[in-house]
């Protein structure tokens, strides 16, 4: 028996909005301490991993592990059907191969649920490795949602370089080049809106900007990004989800073709 | 009736002298005198008018013709009335009134009847037409009625009731104003331009950050990117702002000045860049009341009041365009202007979609039409016979490669079997000759065709390289998506 | 008051006299002024978010109206009668009780794009209407979560969609609710303003100038002009009129009807101008403005046809298009409906459309009528957003007429109508209707001390001939 209760069903709401972008299908794993999800997309090139803590939930019980294949896309229409404010229940039994939605209208007057078949899927978890990362940045969501925008304009790949001074996102193209440089904020009246850098050695490295236009499905989420970067290793770009979990981007930067030289 | 006594009474010369004046003008230049008219003309208040008026015409009783004003209580309970009787017809209408508190003559003429009472208010009109200048300001002086709260605005309300105005129906109408894209693009090569330059003094948004800015600039310049957000609105606002403080503003307005200068990135359509300093002193008036400031070298506030009300006609129009009503009011405001002021209303609706109607500004359309920078050919029919061939565009995006577009005679065999040649430009690449010959078959295909991400991605994982990624070669070669499964082993 | 002064004073005639006497004719009288409170800022907008579907505005309508309905209904039947919702009808029975909701009138005439669609496909040819009632309406009242259907003692045809009402009845066994007696939200309790001045204090109402088809207006207009601004008339008409404090323009200012109305040469020369002419109104208007505005405060309201937009609350007309009055601080533009406070006197009304609109959707048609209901239904325009077009709004519905006005009005009206409604609490509301003045030539005059009110028209001879057209 599964059973997860979160009392802002906007929050479930907005976690599917900022994957399903990314993914068609994807695999909950409910455990004792939370649900995980991991998950790349079709192309191999990005990976989503999601992380919703047990004691983030208004009520939870996971009797035996379950993994649940979700179609993303039935599962966000079954989510429209809530409101924002609504309380949303999720469960299943043990074994079973559908899952179950129960809004309630916080006032108890509206209650509905939702049953929606599973799917077998197949698995395919990567191991990541704990990586010290050279550069970790944290930027304004909104603000980084912005340039990922702006830049994908100019061009498929973002250059993004960070250096002592700051980091640079620049992008190369048919039309023209773009710079957007954001230095450290010197005082932080705000922590939401400063832009720290945490780096051990200068990095620069080339991503498709299509995919970083797909993370930023995520701002609603959190009002703060976090970027980690290390040469050739992939960027992972990080929303706090409330203060129940977080989710995870990795992203493979481009990198030099060989066979061109 | 009247005067008695020790009353203040006009002396018999300048009596004489005003009915002088009216015989004049009704006699010899044969003009409809009314009571309004004269006191304007004369300087005089209404009610001496209108007695000069009937003065006159008792001493003139043959030769002219009167109209009367008469006003009061009707007998039959409908409420008051203010009427314009002619002579014959004045003791009919009074018949009329249960209590008379109005009568006195409006106007006089010499012509026996007037055809039309309406030619009365023409009088009004062209006494208006005449004194431009000082419109109605004069005339309240002359009145019965004094008003002591009805003062003019000062420069900085009108603007800002125009703006808020404008905010006002800009919400509710609910779309962008017809303007907006243009301002936008503008905003956006602003935005580029500064960002490049990390001119942090050029940043600014809004007249509030405005200030803030002067206090703490040092703020500013660390986060002029952060601004960006901001410069959509302040691009917009920036289009009607008006000084608030008189230092401030030529502040304001030396940085607004330089901008038309540069070469425009947003306004495609502008090829010339006559044209383009042009238009953008259109669309901004401010900059055109600057660069007006400049060489008037700020008068004295009198003639800024008149120097305002061309502004303001501008922005009559402007405005009235962003409201949605583009194409029409385009039309009149042409029709409205003396012709030396058409050509910058001509290039404010060139921002827009040029209207049909309006014959000058299609010959503007025309000209840059047919201007040497080359717009999308409609390509629409080769698109069903040729192979299209996949562009390369990573190829196009490579900086530093040098292309050229070229007008090119491309024949093709239509589908009933006849020849077709078309001319349509390439974009060649002249440096790299192995690319050439696919970029040569290639069109210039709309932007949407060349959706580059697709076709590079899944490229095989085996291009694993280990080299860090050296920015500034990598720009000039090709770069390769890597998979996350080069990083990650997977889990079974 | 004017009329009074006419009867008793007979200044009329001392102009017809040699300039002798300077010091009497030459008085100079200063406009008087005229404590001013606008209470508008509910219908302006301060958003922009059309996504949102209208069911919003009858559910806070209901809910806010419920509060002061519930009040009535105690006081006229009783504080013990029961009120019940909808789903509780059931255990009621054949019971008497009260139920509180909003009318929807269903109606076979009422166009429908999806009928208009539909019947478009069987080319079965529509004749244009104009008044949508017919005997087959019916009336159902409906609250948040249901609806019943109304048989008995409330005509269908003197409510429109939109109504909030009580109604007293019990449920018949066809489902039907069997109205006994129905109550009106009506007008809330005055609240006691006294009055600052004793002095003779009056506003100017006036609508539909329709300047786009001006003709033989704009003498009238220059009339009224010359006489809000004493420059007409006797010495004592001009003292009177520096007692006015207010023009309120409501309305239709520049064009006054739709284009298919327009009387004009055949379509292919009015194709063309008819924006220029539009332009030209408005040119012409701001002449008139600042005329006006340089000796009186003057609000312009927007209408229906008025170059703002179309939904309601219209937006106040746009500074820029009048940049001559615009100098002045006089020129207000204000919103419709607008709702002001002068001289401590509440005045509330629209430019007309609510009313116009009611009237192709029941029987009522005397406008003046329907005025005085709109007041008891404590609505300015209960047919929106239903036939009549407004903003989305989600939580409030500034059209509620939540507090007693002393001036309530309706501009574009065939003709003057004005009536003094007195209210069980001691309400007194003066109902004007103004006369569009394209068409009448009249402007009406309200003494803000006694509320008493009358139109003043402004003739040429020549217009009169014929008779004026009403």
């Amino acid at each position: 028996m599964f059973e997860a209760r979160l009392v802002q069903s906007s929050i479930l709401k907005k976690v599917l909005e900022a994957i399903k972008d990314l993914l068609n299908e994807a695999t909950f794993d409910c455990s004792d301490s939370g649900i995980q999800l991991q998950a790349m997309d079709n192309s191999h090139v990005s990976l989503v991993s999601m992380n919703l803590r047990s004691d983030g939930f208004d009520k939870y019980r996971c009797d035996r592990n379950i993994s649940m294949g979700m179609n993303l896309g039935s599962m966000t229409k079954i989510l429209k059907c809530a409101a924002n404010e609504d309380v949303v229940t999720m469960k299943a039994q043990d074994n079973a191969d559908t899952v179950t939605f129960v809004f309630e209208s916080p006032n108890q007057e509206k209650v509905s649920d939702y049953e929606m078949k599973l799917m077998n899927l197949d698995q395919e978890h990567l191991g990541i490795p704990e990586t010290n990362y050279a550069c970790v940045v944290r930027l304004p969501a909104g603000e980084f949602a912005r340039i990922c925008r702006d830049l994908s304009q100019f061009g498929e790949s973002v250059v993004i370089s960070c250096t002592k001074e700051g980091v640079k996102f620049s992008s190369t193209g048919d039309i023209g080049s773009a710079n957007i440089k954001l230095a450290q904020t010197s005082n932080v009246d705000k922590e939401e809106l400063a832009v720290t850098i945490e780096m051990e050695e200068p990095v620069t490295l080339t991503f498709a900007s299509r995919y970083l236009n797909s993370f930023t499905k995520a701002t609603s989420l959190s009002n703060v990004v976090q970027l980690s970067m290390s040469p050739d290793v992939p960027l992972v770009v990080e929303y706090r989800i409330g203060d129940i979990g977080h989710i995870r981007y990795y992203l493979a930067p481009k990198i030099e073709d060989e066979d061109n030289n | 009736m009247g005067g008695m006594g020790a009353m203040v009474e006009m002396d018999v010369g300048s009596l004489r002298l005003y009915l002088q004046n009216i015989e004049e003008y009704v006699m010899d230049e044969d003009k409809i005198v009314t009571y309004k008219w004269l006191s304007k003309n004369l300087d005089i208040h209404v009610n001496t008018a209108k007695q000069l008026l009937y003065t006159f015409a008792t001493e003139q009783k043959d030769d002219v013709h009167l109209t009367y004003l008469v006003g009061g209580v009707l007998c039959d309970g409908t409420g008051c009335k203010i009427q314009i009787v002619r002579q014959e017809d004045l003791e009919k209408a009074k018949a009329e009134f249960k209590a008379l508190t109005s009568e006195h003559v409006y106007s006089v003429q010499k012509a026996r009847t007037l055809p039309d009472l309406g030619a009365l208010y023409a009088v009004d009109v062209h006494m208006r037409d005449e004194n431009e200048d000082d419109k109605s300001v004069s005339c309240a002086r002359l009145s019965a009625i004094t008003c002591s709260h009805s003062v003019l605005r000062q420069q900085e309300e009108i603007e800002r009731l125009r703006q808020k105005a404008r905010a006002a129906t800009s919400a509710v109408d609910g779309k962008q104003w017809p303007t907006g894209p243009s301002v936008n693009k503008r905003a956006k090569a602003l935005n580029n331009k500064e960002v490049a330059t990390g001119d942090a003094s050029k940043v600014e948004s809004g007249s509030k950050k405005e200030l803030k800015n002067s206090v703490i600039p040092a703020m500013f310049a660390a986060q002029t990117c952060k601004n960006m957000k901001d410069e959509k609105p302040k691009a917009a606002e920036t289009l009607t702002a008006k000084p608030k403080a008189s230092n401030g503003s030529s502040v304001f307005f030396s940085k607004q000045t330089e901008k038309p200068v540069k070469p425009k990135v947003s306004v495609s359509k502008d090829s010339a860049s006559g044209l383009s300093s042009k238009d953008s002193e259109g669309n901004k008036e401010e900059v055109k009341r600057a660069s007006k400031s400049h060489q008037e070298k700020q008068e004295d506030s009198q003639s800024k009041i008149k120097l305002s009300k061309n502004v303001k006609c501008n922005i009559t129009k402007q405005t009235e365009k962003k409201g949605g009503k583009g194409k029409s009011i385009n039309m009149d405001t042409n029709e409205l202007l003396p012709a030396k002021k058409r050509k910058r209303i001509l290039v404010i609706s060139d921002s827009e979609d040029s209207s049909g109607d309006d014959i000058l500004d299609r010959d503007d359309a025309e000209a840059s039409d047919s201007s040497p920078l080359p717009e999308v050919s409609p390509q629409l029919h080769e698109s069903n016979t040729d192979d299209v061939i996949p562009p390369t565009p990573e190829a196009e995006l490579k900086k530093g490669r040098k292309r050229v577009r070229k007008m090119k005679d491309k024949t093709f065999m239509e589908e009933d079997g006849y020849m077709l040649t078309c001319k349509e430009y390439v974009i060649e690449s002249c440096t790299d000759s192995e690319e050439e010959q696919t970029n040569e078959n290639e069109k210039k295909q709309p932007e949407e065709n060349c959706e580059p991400v697709k076709s590079d991605t899944p490229k095989s994982p085996k291009a694993v390289s280990k080299e860090p990624p050296a920015k500034k070669k990598s720009l000039r070669q090709k770069t390769k998506q890597a998979t996350l499964t080069n990083f990650f082993k997977k889990i079974s | 008051m004017m009329l009074q002064n006419a009867e008793s004073t007979s200044s009329a005639g001392k102009l017809l006299s040699a300039p002798t006497n300077l010091e009497e004719t030459e008085t100079v009288y200063s406009r008087v002024n005229c404590s001013y409170k606008s209470l508008s800022e509910r219908f302006g907008l301060q958003s922009k978010d059309f996504s949102r579907q209208f069911a919003h505005i009858y559910a806070v309508r209901l809910t806010k109206m419920r509060e002061l309905l519930t009040r009535r209904v105690r006081n006229r039947w009783g504080p013990d009668v029961r009120i019940r919702k909808l789903f509780e009808l059931q255990e009621e029975g054949s019971r008497k009780c009260v139920i509180l909701g909003t009318i929807f009138k269903h109606q076979e005439l009422k166009p429908s794009i999806l009928k208009e669609i539909s019947e478009e496909h069987q080319l079965k040819p529509q004749p244009p209407r104009t008044l949508f009632f017919d005997d087959s309406d019916q009336l159902i009242l409906e609250d948040e979560l249901q609806r019943i259907q109304l048989i008995g003692n409330l005509d269908v045809h003197l409510v429109v969609t939109g109504v909030v009402c009580a109604v007293l009845g019990h449920e018949d066994g066809d489902g039907k609710f069997l109205v006994d007696d129905y109550c009106w939200a009506g007008v809330s309790e005055p609240v006691q303003r006294p009055l600052q001045s004793t002095d003779d204090r009056f506003i100017v109402l006036l609508s539909g100038l329709d300047l786009a088809n001006s003709g033989d207006t704009l003498l009238p207009l220059q009339l009224f002009v010359d006489w809000i601004g004493g420059f007409l008339g006797d010495m004592g008409e001009q003292q009177h009129q520096a007692h006015a404090v207010r023009v309120l323009i409501a309305g239709n200012s520049v064009k006054g009807c739709a284009e298919h109305k327009t009387p004009s040469l055949p379509n292919t020369y009015k194709a063309n101008t008819g924006d220029s002419v539009i332009l030209d109104a408005t040119k012409l208007l701001d002449d008139f403005l600042v005329q006006l505005a340089s000796s009186i405060d003057v609000d312009i309201m927007p209408g229906e046809f008025d170059p703002s937009n179309h939904m309601m609350p219209q937006q106040p007309l746009h500074y820029c298009m009048f940049p001559q009055a615009s100098m002045y601080q006089t020129l207000h533009g204000v919103p419709n409906p607008y709702e002001c406070e002068i001289g401590e006197r509440r005045i509330l009304g629209t430019s007309g459309q609510p009313i116009d609109d009611i009237a192709r959707y029941c029987k009522l048609t005397d406008p003046i009528d329907i005025l005085q209901h709109t007041l008891e239904w404590a609505h300015l325009a209960p047919t929106c957003p239903d036939t009549l077009s407004c903003y989305p709004y989600y939580q409030e519905d500034p059209f509620i007429i939540s507090e007693c006005p002393d001036i309530y009005f309706a501009g574009n009206q065939p003709e003057f109508q004005s009536k003094l409604y007195e209210g069980p609490e001691g309400q007194r509301v003066r109902l004007i209707c103004i006369p569009a003045f394209s068409k009448a030539h009249s402007c009406v005059v309200v003494n803000l001390n006694n509320l008493d009110c009358y139109p003043v028209c402004f003739s040429t001879s020549d217009s009169m001939d014929p008779g004026p057209d009403k």
